[in-house]
Formats: structure tokens, sequence, C-alpha cells
């Protein structure tokens, strides 16, 4: 180490008050302490080394296995019980799935069943124009003629009220054959088609009227 | 005090398995006054001192083998002590019981309670006013004032800036002459 003469210096630069303290104060350690603390520390050290090499040292390879899982020991009969325990928790396993797979159809259902009837619930209140996509005003007629018709459940008590052109307008449009129905029903003769026939076959009344001539 | 062979002949001997026991006794033998000393400015107790220098030694054996001979050896070990010695002491301040009690007053308590102090002498003023002092300043003061370590070695110990030390020793030493003055 250096000369201390640039310290003392130092010091009575900053501070002579201190420079002029005589007595340096050391602490001393209790006697004999130092005979013995190299020994003390050696022990120490082959203590630490010998608890590693107790579980390390020996030569015999299946020993140091044995050693080694002996580190952390399993319960008494664990690996005899092992297979069945795992066993059981597959099969849990497999009835938990099932309940959940059960749950989940019926989930399903029943919010196909909700949809349903929602559905109904808005078809039958909703406005027609928001249900019908085909904007003619035939159709709205119709449907909301089908409407009062479900509600009465009178059919002929309904179509009684149909106007007769309303009728043979929506007939027309359709492309049913009227004046074969007209002819048709004016015609007294049993043998004949009834004219409600003719409506759904146009070329019924064509085919008879030729068998006729 | 025994002659020992140098520093970096008893590292040699120490990598040279056959001798290695024996050059680590000559470290220990060499060493462990200063570093007594140096560590028990720091924890004051006898006790505590023992379990740290212990440790230092403990750490020389685990270590030696790596270390590199470009540093010299007894800054190693001075730095070996110092980190120790801090760590014991912010291990201490952890502690639950130790935390209830302010570290200062127990390292002063220590102080007045060894068998030759006398607080009317100056130098004894002067130990109670280091314990003033934040720690990093403290081992500044004492490496510097008791051991008279050089700067350069000092850096390298506690691997801080030469000026930096410079600047802590300084305010080190005004902060004990402020604390004497004002007693």
């Amino acid at each position: 180490m250096k000369s201390n003469a640039d310290i003392k210096v130092e010091l009575s630069q900053i501070s002579t008050l201190i420079e002029n303290i005589e007595v340096k104060i050391n602490y001393s350690a209790p006697t004999g302490y130092f005979n013995t603390l190299p020994d003390i520390i050696k022990q120490k050290i082959k203590h630490q080394n010998n608890s590693i090499d107790n579980i390390f040292d020996s030569t015999d390879y299946l020993n140091k296995s044995e050693l080694k899982n002996k580190t952390f020991v399993a319960p008494e009969n664990y690996f005899s019980s092992l297979p069945n325990n795992i066993l059981d928790k597959v099969s849990d396993r497999i009835k938990t799935k099932h309940y959940f797979g059960g749950r989940l159809l019926f989930s399903y259902s029943m919010a196909a069943v909700i949809i349903i009837l929602i559905g109904l619930i808005l078809f039958y209140n909703l406005p027609h124009k928001f249900v019908l996509t085909n904007n003619k005003s035939n159709n709205l007629v119709i449907t909301n003629e089908t409407k009062k018709i479900n509600l009465n459940e009178n059919i002929d008590e309904e179509l009684d009220k149909i106007n007769e052109l309303d009728a043979l307008e929506y007939l027309k449009e359709n492309g049913h054959d009227i004046n074969a129905a007209l002819v048709a029903s004016l015609t007294e003769n049993s043998g004949m088609p009834d004219e409600v026939d003719y409506l759904y076959d146009n070329e019924t009344l064509n085919n008879y009227i030729d068998k006729i001539k | 005090m025994p002659d020992f062979p140098d520093d970096s002949e008893l590292v040699f001997q120490f990598k040279n398995g056959s001798q290695k026991e024996m050059a680590f006794t000559s470290i220990i033998k060499k060493y462990q006054e200063k570093l007594y000393g140096l560590i028990r400015r720091m924890l004051i107790s006898h006790d505590d001192t023992n379990d740290v220098l212990q440790n230092v030694f403990i750490k020389v054996w685990n270590n030696l083998d790596s270390f590199r001979e470009e540093s010299q050896l007894y800054t190693w070990l001075y730095k070996i002590a110092t980190n120790e010695s801090f760590n014991f002491l912010e291990k201490r301040k952890k502690n639950r019981y130790y935390s209830l009690v302010d570290h200062e007053t127990d390292l002063i308590n220590k102080i007045k309670a060894d068998d030759s102090f006398d607080g009317n002498k100056i130098e004894w003023k002067l130990q109670l006013a280091i314990q003033k002092l934040p720690e990093k300043q403290k081992i500044v003061f004492n490496l510097r004032y008791y051991e008279e370590m050089p700067y350069d070695v000092m850096s390298k110990v506690l691997e801080t800036s030469a000026g930096a030390l410079k600047a802590s020793y300084h305010h080190a030493i005004k902060k004990i002459e402020t604390f004497l003055t004002s007693e």
C-alpha cells in the first residue's frame, strides 16, 4: 500500500479537528480468536463438502441412483394403486363429458324452440308489409284475408266476403283461365267437371269442347 | 506477524491441487486480522463480524480457482468483505426484530457496551459520529482513514470512480466534524 503522507495532507486540508485525533480505535477480537479461525473455517468447508460427498461419492452406480431416488419417497402402495386411480379418473372424465354433451344438446334444442316461438309471435304481430317481401297489393289483400280466415276459422264465410271482381283479377293475374271457368259455371251438365276444376287446369275445357264438337 | 508468500504465489499454490489447503491457510492467516478490522468497523459486534468473516473465507475457497490474476488478491478479498458486510446489514435491516430497533441506535449501543468505551474521549466520540453516516460513506471513510487505502485501489474494491470516492470522503469528514463540534 502507498505511503499515507498524501492521506494525512488530504485530511488536514478538510478537517484539522479530525486530523488531530491521535488515537485510532481498533476493536479487539477475543483472545486466541485468530489462532483458531483458520481451522474453524476449514472444518466448515469440509463439512460442507462432506454433506455433498456423502450423497454422490459412492462408486456403485446402482447405489447412486438408489440414493437419488430416495430423495423423494412416494407413500406406501402408491404405485400399486396408481393404475386403478388413473382409470377411475378417466372414467369420471368420460361421464362428465357425456353429461356435458347431453346438456349441450338440450340447450340447443331449447334455443331452437325459443327462436321458433319468437318467429311465430313476430309473424302474427308485425304489420304485414314487413312480412311480405313481394310488394304487390294483391298479396297484401290475400294475406289480410288469410289472417281473417285464420282468426274466424270459417273459410266459406270469408270467401263470401271477397269481392268478385277482386277474385277474378287475382285469378287472372295468377294465370288461371277465367273464361273457361265462367263457361263451365253456366253449363248445366252434370257430366262435366266442376268449374273449380277448370281453375286448376285451363286446358281441360278446351279438351272437353273438342270432344263435344 | 510471520512472513507469508506474496499473493500471486499463494494463488498459484491454491490452484495447484496438492498445495491447495496449505495456501488457503496462509491466505486466512495473512488477511484475517485486516478483514476482521474492516468488517468489525461496519458491524461493531464481534459475533456478527465472526459470521461474516467466516463466510468471506468460505467464498474465497469456493471461488479462488476462477479468480483472474489481473486483479490483486487483497483487492478481491476486500471486495468480498465489503459486499458481505453490506449484504449482512441489508438482511439485518429487513429482519422483523431488528427493524423495530433503529439500526443506528443499535450500533451506537454496541459501541457503548465495549469494555474500553469512554464517552469523554474524542476517539470514541468519533466512533459514535461514524455511525451517523450512510453505509457507503461509512465504508469510504473507514477504508481511507483507518486502512489508508489509495483511491485507485478503493475504486476497484467499491467499483466507484476515484472522483466520487474523494467527494464521498470529503462529505463524510464534514459530517463527522459537524457532529463532533455540536456535542
